[in-house]
């Protein structure tokens, strides 16, 4: 049976599929695979409103054999933890299309790279709705080859070699961290007999498993996330990825990590999460101190932005830690937001990479405010929104995560958090140095050379969207938390 | 002493057998039609094995017992039950897809029809009789029907150095660890009194003064068979016999011979010494770790095409070996069967779609840039058989092959094991997508001509930049014929099965019955 | 509804103001005195409703679930809040009117006046929100506001570096806030304003609790009004074009921490730690302020140091946690806006004019520019404590207020607030009379060279619609003792004049402002401020604090960043370079290894068998 779901998948692959077939310009072409995104778009919100205040029901649900010897079914379904992802990543694509639309890539093949940023849009929908463990790793597989390819071939022009180095790395490191969950999967499949989500949270798991279980989930969607110290891929992979590709892995590839771990870590083996929770905490904060210190170190605006990745995903990993329900909230709020947020830096760090042909800080030069006055005014916007400005969609991820961590699990030390809250709190305040001196550094100053183009049309369409959502979910947040706790994540321990 | 035999159990390989006897007879009385009458005689007669095998599901066999006396347990040298048949059914059909690998060059005159098709079939038959042997006199003497006829396919080829040189390494590699396995097999026999495997099992469980001597043996055994897996360190042969070979040889090699090792070793592992199993359930675990890893590592700066594809035929025997390593319980035999249908499939068709290229002179992996452009069904073909053996999505079946492969680890709790393999998993990628990405790559100036002219061979096999056998198919590159159709069925076929089964992945599984 | 209105409108109009921006530049002005205008009318609405005594008017009854304790928007004015609202608007309605002269032809008027609403809108948001995160929406978006309007003329340094210094000082403190937040929210659980305010007059909140949410709010506060030991980017916003100075330091940014510490007293009252600690800090900075604001030689930051004394006088006021002192603070506060605005509105007319803000290069303008002359004067006046001008009244009730406790009350907090709010006093008069001398009086002194000479001579009397605001505020600066006097609107008893307190200020004032021009005149009628001889460099180098930061806190967080960079790529780098490379060297070895060599694959063959066979020979028994 074809479920609201499948549809969800099937249309980015007729896109896809569309755009490498159809006949004429590449423009077609990309207008085909545009038209499947929005699509797509469309019809992604209807669940997302559908869940409205429900109980942790998964909406969209299909639930067919699909290996019947395995005992591995076709099990796919939403709830308020996966649904607004999965409306992050159809409006990124979205975003990353219209952009694709005016401004094909140099080195041509516009029309695989639009099936590819497809193929990743599908993967991703299908990992959020996936609950089958191993239906679920496959679809989180599914997305790696497209973004290898994204990464080696439409990368960095300037620099080949570079670029196949930072995609393999991603794909190597990820590849380790998904067989490490894959390995988790299987022991949990052996103790409780079964790959369905649902049925493993009913049946729970026995805390010795719990706590091997939960180490390498940790493990291996660390190394999504990317949780330090297993960050080292991330610079490399965006500071070479074209800016779809940066947009896409900042946006979408980041979150199967963080959803993974609130999913299955937090929700399934809930004991064992107990055990390594403070750890996660930690790591996490660390990510949070050592990402705004790299930041401020930065010469280059897509590492800075990366470095800047990591910090945030430190937040959302600190409220993961903390076992409650606040916290799942906090987390799947963070990630929104950072998604919208960094998408949005994304796309402008990329337009005025190609405005000046690179994302050196002293290759860009000051003054943008002068040069392009609306190119720097919506950079500014993007880095106060991330920086956590209230008002802005960035502020609720981080006030609630340090909330969270302020009343953490019952069954967890609170002095212990208490500490990460303030180490963290020092974080938030370096995010906004570093972010400000960027501004300084980049929008102001004195126009000692020529201006830029400014912002263009396609670039407002395809930018747009991201600003709206930023107010949007910084002034009413109940956009994102307007079922009371959102059910698929009240599954406290 | 005279006994009634269950032909029944014995119709399948006496098919094939005919099959391999008919296609000798066929080309020596009718010389004019020797293009492909030969082959297509031996097809009937796999296709009849196969019919019988189909036939005999469900229903175990026994056949060549002796008399149960004096209270020992009953030994027959030929046991068959429904994981024998599935042994069975992927060697007949390998073979199958193989010997249609081979036929057009009989037209070209490089193999002879009858003589080839004779030796691949009783090769073939030589595997069925492992998988159904009952004891070790058996197992060895068909492991040897396996060995002989190879060495001849490796060198049969006319006016070509490099292919008898191959022979000669194969033979001789082949030959030592044949005299280990006899010398195991020896130790076993001095140890136990029997070679039967329920007599052999009964007295390895009881703990005496040679109980060492049979541990030592059984190990010994494995080696033998080890070899024909390819495991390392009994492995080294591996690269220049699979280059210096015609391409469906090597094939024939990396699928059918190595299914024969495997099926060995599970044989004499879980009927002959089950009672050890904590023994060898270690050296197996190490040896598939061993094996894995240097596979994959050696792959990594391959250039040529054969070259890489038989380093990772290493790297993938020792995931094939894994279930073992986990008990080869009735799961893991399951699991061992249902990766080795997939590998089997997809590997076949990377050769031959390798084989298509060759066929267009090209032979390394940078010569094969934008393949997939020039000729998009051989580089798409090729590109998603690396993917199933990279084991990632599109190459879904690849992927939950390995699934089963992790959770036969998993489940009997080799978490170690299962991590190496995470590893090797993610070294495999990258030169597996190596080789996709150049599939895609645009195609360069001139590319395809540079690979016809015998000079550019030569250039290319010293650029290979190693010392023995750099063999460059050269022999396969004759005049830019088209790619005969044969291999393009083979490739269609193998890339149809793989895509249906990464959307259905069900049927893999049919072991798991 | 109408406090409502208070908040949107203006951000209506700094939407249609930058959205028209790139149509007609001309209608920015229009937008924002228009935006304020409807704005103002709305506050005085309001304000009259709730000075008529009616019940608290509560607006709105959204609220969030965070899991927690719910996040309620809902806005809740008192007489307090509205007073609040009608002096924010008033001023800067003011301040929109005035701009239009002060920076006409600016390019970037449309953002400008954008900002400007945008911050009276989260000042209205900070003075009417119940939610403690509502409230630090505002608090936190005006903060953005400021940095964003400090740094207008992003093309000079010291603006660049004031805006950042200004941003990031006061978020430090906001994080304090944020957790006091938290406390305060987990202490009365809830977020709401009147619920937190409720739960300490009931006694539900601990003293320990109490001391904790307090000092953590205070790091709030002390970032947001600039005082000890996050005082100093208070001065360096002065790059900010003057009207903004206006802005921030009358009615809105700074005027918030007070505002929040008024709000939230019933909750200081309960730990004497809290208020011990604000008194300190107000005696410290109102002090050291004053004696900065003596020796600067600019003269917006003479009125910079001055605000940050006057704001600590108000804490000194709170922190005696009395009734009298919650008044003094509020109708302080109150009176401030109103003489800081006129006085920073006139300095800049002054500038305007003469093209630089040092204090050195004035002088003499008293016949070239009589209405900001007349204006300032009364500014100065009411800064300085001269009755009857609404300062001196303001001021009067602290010190009436420090006296009650320091005879009648808490003694430990009364004393220490009374004599500095004395000593205060004296030093305020002496910069007032000093800057209003030098920039007036005396000689006009020759072009200055230098960066920030512009040169506009001759200098003439600024524009009406700058002089208009001037008039207005003084108006109100000479007027408004009755309200001071009268502040029933605030709920609270009228004030009467206490004599001896009233008559030991003048006194001072007229000695400290006698001494001032003795010295003036002795010295040539250029620099009062000589006579503190080596002491005045110290000073002017406000006590090298900002080096003691740099040093401090400034410089090692670079190294620290140095260093992970370094780390990033000298310690985690080689890993995954290092599997690359040594994958790549084990893979060149097997291929060196197997060179075809048949001999070498036998003995390996063997060699394995062997081993294999040894071991589990071995292993085996």
């Amino acid at each position: 049976m074809i479920g609201g779901l499948e549809l969800l998948l099937l249309l980015p692959m007729a896109g896809a599929t569309a755009a490498l077939t159809v006949r004429g310009r590449d423009g077609v072409a990309v207008w085909c695979g545009l038209a499947a995104a929005t699509v797509t778009l469309v019809v992604s919100i209807w669940p997302w409103v559908a869940l409205h205040g429900d109980g942790r029901v998964f909406v969209a649900e299909t639930d067919v054999a699909w290996i019947e010897p395995l005992g591995i079914r076709w099990h796919l379904g939403l709830d308020d933890l996966s649904a607004p992802l999965v409306v992050l990543t159809t409006l990124l694509t979205w975003c990353c299309l219209v952009s694709l639309l005016r401004r094909p890539p140099d080195c041509g093949g516009v029309r695989q790279l639009v099936a590819l940023v497809l193929v990743i849009e599908m993967g991703s929908i299908g990992t959020f709705a996936a609950l089958d463990l191993i239906v679920f790793f496959v679809f989180f597989e599914v997305v790696l080859i497209p973004m290898w390819f994204v990464i080696a071939l439409w990368g960095d022009p300037h620099d080949v070699v570079g670029r196949r180095r930072a995609a393999t790395r991603f794909l190597v490191v990820t590849v380790i961290g998904s067989a490490l969950v894959l390995v988790a999967f299987l022991v949990l499949r052996a103790d409780t007999g079964t790959f369905d989500i649902v049925l493993l949270r009913e049946r729970g798991v026995a805390t010795g498993t719990g706590t091997v279980v939960a180490t390498l989930l940790l493990m291996g969607f660390g190394a999504k996330v990317p949780m330090w110290p297993l960050h080292f891929w991330l610079p490399d992979a965006h500071s070479k990825a074209p800016t779809v590709g940066s947009v896409l892995l900042a946006g979408v590839l980041l979150k199967l990590g963080t959803y993974g771990l609130l999913r299955f870590w937090r929700d399934v083996v809930p004991d064992g999460a107990v055990a390594v929770a403070p750890y996660l905490g930690a790591l996490g904060v660390v990510g949070i101190v050592y990402g705004a210190l790299a930041c401020l170190a930065q010469r280059d605006l897509k590492r800075l932005i990366a470095y800047s990745s990591i910090g945030h995903m430190g937040f959302v990993l600190l409220a993961i830690s903390v076992l409650t329900p606040q916290g799942a909230l906090a987390a799947n709020y963070g990630n929104v937001a950072h998604g919208v947020i960094t998408g949005l830096l994304f796309f402008v760090v990329g337009a005025v990479k190609d405005r000046v042909g690179s994302s050196d800080l002293d290759v860009v030069g000051e003054a943008l405010y002068a040069r392009a006055p609306r190119l720097g005014a919506i950079f500014a916007f993007a880095a106060l929104a991330s920086l956590g400005l209230p008002g802005l969609a960035g502020f609720w991820g981080e006030m609630l995560a340090l909330l969270a961590a302020f009343d953490p699990n019952p069954a967890l030390a609170r002095s212990t958090y208490l500490v990460l809250m303030v180490i963290a709190a020092v974080g938030v305040a370096l995010t906004a140095v570093y972010f400000v001196v960027a501004i300084r550094r980049v929008c102001q100053g004195v126009a000692d050379r020529d201006a830029l183009p400014d912002v263009a049309t396609d670039e407002w369409v395809s930018w747009t969207p991201l600003v709206l959502a930023t107010v949007a979910l910084g002034i009413f947040p109940v956009l994102m938390l307007w079922s009371a706790v959102p059910a698929g994540l009240a599954g406290s321990p | 002493m005279t006994q009634s035999v269950d032909w029944w159990s014995i119709a399948a390989p006496l098919c094939a057998l005919a099959g391999a006897v008919g296609a000798l007879v066929v080309d020596a009385f009718t010389p004019r039609l020797s293009r492909w009458l030969p082959s297509v005689v031996g097809l009937t007669g796999l296709v009849a094995s196969a019919g019988f095998v189909m036939a005999s599901y469900d229903e175990p066999r026994a056949a060549f017992c002796l008399p149960t006396t004096l209270g020992r347990p009953q030994d027959c040298s030929w046991l068959v039950a429904d994981p024998t048949l599935i042994w069975w059914t992927v060697v007949l059909a390998a073979t199958a897809l193989v010997l249609i690998l081979l036929t057009p060059s009989y037209a070209r005159g490089e193999l002879p029809a009858g003589e080839t098709t004779f030796l691949l079939l009783a090769s073939a038959t030589g595997a069925l009789v492992v998988a159904a042997s009952g004891d070790l006199v058996t197992l060895v003497i068909g492991m040897e029907t396996v060995s002989l006829p190879a060495f001849a396919l490796v060198g049969l080829r006319r006016r070509d150095r490099r292919g008898a040189e191959a022979a000669l390494k194969y033979f001789v590699a082949s030959v030592v660890a044949t005299a280990i396995t006899l010398l195991g097999v020896s130790m076993v026999y001095g140890a136990t009194g029997s070679l039967g495997s329920g007599s052999v099992a009964t007295a390895a469980g009881l703990e005496t003064a040679v109980t060492p001597v049979i541990g030592v043996g059984m190990v010994l055994t494995i080696v033998g068979l080890g070899f024909k897996v390819a495991a390392v360190p009994f492995h080294a042969w591996v690269p220049d016999t699979y280059v210096g070979a015609p391409i469906p040889v090597a094939a024939y090699l990396s699928v059918v011979s190595k299914a024969a090792g495997l099926v060995g070793i599970v044989v004499v592992l879980t009927r002959f010494f089950p009672v050890y199993a904590d023994t060898w359930t270690v050296v197996i675990g190490v040896l598939a770790a061993v094996t894995m890893t240097v596979g994959n590592l050696a792959a990594l700066r391959q250039l040529h095409a054969v070259r890489l594809l038989a380093w990772s035929s290493v790297a993938q025997a020792g995931y094939l070996l894994v279930p073992i390593a986990a008990g080869a319980s009735g799961d893991g035999v399951a699991a061992l069967q249902s990766y080795l249908v997939m590998y089997a499939v997809v590997n076949l068709g990377a050769f031959a779609a390798v084989l298509g290229a060759a066929t267009l002179g090209a032979v390394r992996v940078d010569d094969m840039t934008g393949l997939a452009r020039t000729h998009p069904w051989l580089g798409i073909g090729l590109a998603f058989a690396l993917l199933c053996l990279a084991g990632l999505p599109p190459g879904v079946v690849g992927l939950v092959a390995k699934v089963v492969i992790f959770q036969a680890a998993v489940d009997a709790d080799q978490l170690w094991l299962a991590v190496v393999l995470a590893v090797n998993v993610a070294i495999g990628l990258v030169y597996y997508l190596r080789f996709v990405v150049a599939l895609f790559m645009p195609v360069p100036e001139g590319a395809w001509e540079a690979g016809e002219d015998e000079p550019a061979d030569e250039m290319r096999g010293i650029a290979e930049g190693e010392g023995g056998t750099v063999a460059t198919a050269r022999a396969v590159v004759v005049r830019p014929s088209d790619v005969p159709w044969t291999t393009e069925f083979v490739v269609g076929l193998t890339l149809a099965a793989s895509v249906v089964l990464s959307v259905f992945p069900g049927p893999l599984f049919f072991p798991y019955g | 509804m109408t406090a409502f209105a208070v908040i949107v409108l203006p951000i209506i109009a700094a939407i249609s103001a930058v959205g028209a921006a790139h149509r007609w530049e001309r209608a920015a002005p229009a937008f924002g005195i228009g935006g304020t205008a409807a704005a103002w009318a709305a506050a005085v609405a309001v304000g009259v409703q709730q000075w008529g005594g009616a019940d608290p008017s509560v607006v709105g009854d959204g609220y969030v679930d965070t899991g927690g304790f719910p996040i309620s928007f809902v806005l809740r004015v008192d007489q307090l809040s509205a007073s609040m609202l009608v002096l924010a608007t008033s001023v800067a309605l003011l301040v929109q009117v005035y701009s239009v002269g002060y920076l006409r032809g600016d390019p970037r008027y449309p953002s400008y006046v954008a900002f400007v609403c945008l911050f009276t809108s989260a000042m209205a948001l900070v003075v009417t929100a119940d939610d403690l995160f509502v409230l630090l929406v505002g608090w936190e978006v005006m903060g953005a506001c400021s940095y964003l309007l400090i740094g207008h003329h992003w093309e000079l340094e010291p603006a660049r570096a004031g805006a950042v210094k200004a941003f990031v000082m006061t978020r430090v403190g906001d994080l304090g806030l944020l957790v006091g937040i938290f406390v305060l929210g987990k202490a009365a659980e809830t977020y709401r304003v009147s619920g937190v305010i409720e739960a300490a007059l009931a006694g539900e909140i601990g003293t320990g609790t109490a001391t904790t949410a307090c000092l953590l709010v205070l790091c709030g506060v002390v970032g947001k009004s600039a005082q000890f030991p996050l005082h100093t980017w208070l001065p360096d916003a002065m790059p900010g074009p003057t009207p903004i100075s206006a802005l921030i330091h009358a009615a809105t940014m700074v005027a918030a921490g007070v505002f929040l510490v008024a709000r939230l007293l019933p909750v200081f009252v309960l730990s004497d730690v809290a208020l011990g600690v604000l008194s300190a800090v107000a005696v410290v900075t109102m002090l050291g302020a004053s004696l900065f604001a003596l020796a600067a030689d600019d003269l917006k930051r003479v009125l910079a140091w001055s605000t940050v004394s006057q704001l600590a006088l108000m804490f000194g006021a709170l922190s005696l946690g009395t009734v009298d002192g919650y008044a003094a603070g509020v109708l302080h506060l109150l009176s401030h806006g109103v003489f800081k605005a006129l006085l920073f509105l006139a300095a800049g007319s002054v500038i305007h004019a003469v093209g630089t803000q040092r204090l050195s290069s004035m002088g003499g303008l008293r016949r070239a520019m009589p209405w900001t002359f007349a204006t300032m004067t009364v500014g100065f006046a009411a800064l300085a404590g001269v009755p009857p001008l609404v300062g001196f009244f303001s001021k009067d009730a602290v010190l009436a207020a420090a006296v009650d406790a320091a005879f009648h009350g808490e003694a430990g907090r009364g004393w220490p607030v009374l004599v500095a709010a004395l000593l205060t006093t004296v030093l305020t008069t002496a910069y007032c009379v000093r800057a209003w001398l030098m920039v007036f009086l005396g000689a006009r002194a020759g072009q200055v060279t230098g960066p920030d000479a512009v040169v506009v001579a001759p200098v003439h009397e600024s524009p009406p619609e700058m002089v208009g605001p001037l008039g207005v505020l003084a108006a109100l600066g000479v007027l408004g003792g009755v309200a001071v006097l009268r502040p029933t609107y605030l709920g609270l008893e009228p004030e009467h004049l206490h004599v001896g307190v009233a008559l030991t200020s003048i006194v001072l004032v007229g000695l400290s402002a006698f001494v001032v021009v003795a010295e003036w005149s002795r010295s040539q009628r250029c620099e009062p401020a000589e006579v503190l001889g080596p002491f005045r460099t110290v000073l002017a180098r406000e006590a090298s604090y900002d080096t003691l930061l740099d040093h401090a806190v400034v410089r090692p967080t670079w190294r620290l960043s140095r260093l992970t960079a370094v780390v990033e790529s000298d310690v985690v780098e080689p890993y995954p370079r290092g599997a690359d490379t040594g994958a790549g060297w084990a893979s060149r070895l097997l291929r060196w290894f197997h060179d075809g060599d048949v001999q070498r694959y036998v003995t390996v063959i063997v060699l394995g068998a062997v081993s294999v066979a040894v071991v589990v020979g071995m292993v085996r028994p």
